[in-house]
């Protein structure tokens, strides 16, 4: 879906129309979902969050600023959101840790393709060289290619500059390349 | 095809990072996705004369084609349910009448 088809549709949402709410929610439901429950992972928070940011949204729709791309607009927001509450339920469990050094955005082997462009290594080696990354760079790794965000609109949703998007990304696939090659290499010296 | 990285070199010295220009040169892209036999043989050429930048052209060819993943979606009954929760409690803030009409509009997007 291209943003120029979007804007009606959120330009309607704004003047209170409710199929067009509905039709955003059933639009990035799924998407929003996918993301919160990699940053959460717990999905009673991402649902509840979900559903809260959707009133949330419905209720300040007359305040929400210039919206020129609604993808990134939810996905900032949403994310905002979820950490927020996430801040709030570590105040009650005394849970200290950042998103940063946290175990979110972890992928497994049944979210990759069989076939990758980028190498023939086994998804479940790479799903342990995606999960070796830092959470950063898993961020940007699933924005960009799981969200299908570009990387303008990853920068965005992150709050961090273009370059350092673009860097993120650089040392992620300077590392997955190395260690694809040391797996590649090891995987023939065993079958001899 | 003249490549947009040839241009840039010749043109300007903008402030760009070779992995910037590559990733948004059309023909390095053919390059990346063995798409165009010119291109191929324009960017393997170039390599050849350019060995010192290989790591710079594999990491931009890495970025290009990426982590293909296979998205799960939530089911639409499961939306639906969502979306009544929510719809259900928007409600009391607003006085409109209930209109029998059905709920969905066709909206092209």
């Amino acid at each position: 879906m291209n943003t120029s088809s979007e804007k009606p549709l959120w330009q309607l949402f704004i003047e209170g129309d409710k199929n067009a709410f509905s039709s955003l929610f059933k639009t990035y439901y799924s998407q929003l979902y996918s993301y919160g429950l990699k940053i959460s992972s717990d999905q009673f928070i991402t649902e509840d969050c979900l559903q809260s940011f959707f009133i949330y949204l419905h209720k300040n729709r007359r305040n929400l600023g210039e919206v020129n791309n609604v993808k990134s607009y939810l996905f900032v927001s949403f994310r905002r959101a979820v950490l927020k509450s996430l801040k709030k339920e570590r105040l009650f469990t005394s849970f200290e840790e950042s998103l940063e050094s946290s175990q979110s955005f972890g992928f497994s082997p049944e979210e990759l393709k069989i076939e990758q462009e980028i190498s023939n290594t086994k998804n479940t080696t790479l799903v342990i060289l995606l999960n070796s990354l830092s959470t950063r760079q898993r961020e940007v790794v699933y924005l960009k290619y799981y969200s299908g965000l570009s990387i303008k609109d990853t920068a965005e949703v992150m709050d961090i500059s273009y370059q350092s998007v673009l860097n993120t990304l650089q040392k992620a696939f300077t590392k997955l390349r190395s260690e694809i090659l040391d797996h590649e290499i090891s995987a023939v010296l065993k079958k001899t | 095809m003249v490549s947009l990285l040839m241009k840039t070199i010749f043109m300007s010295k903008k402030n760009l990072s070779l992995l910037e220009i590559l990733i948004d040169d059309i023909s390095f892209v053919n390059w990346a996705k063995n798409q165009n036999q010119n291109d191929v043989a324009f960017w393997n050429n170039w390599i050849e004369k350019h060995s010192d930048k290989i790591e710079t052209v594999f990491n931009a060819k890495a970025i290009i084609l990426g982590i293909q993943f296979d998205n799960a979606k939530i089911s639409e009954s499961k939306i639906e349910r969502e979306l009544s929760h929510v719809l259900a409690q928007l409600e009391p803030e607003k006085k409109i009448p209930k209109v029998k009409k059905p709920p969905q509009r066709q909206l092209n997007i």
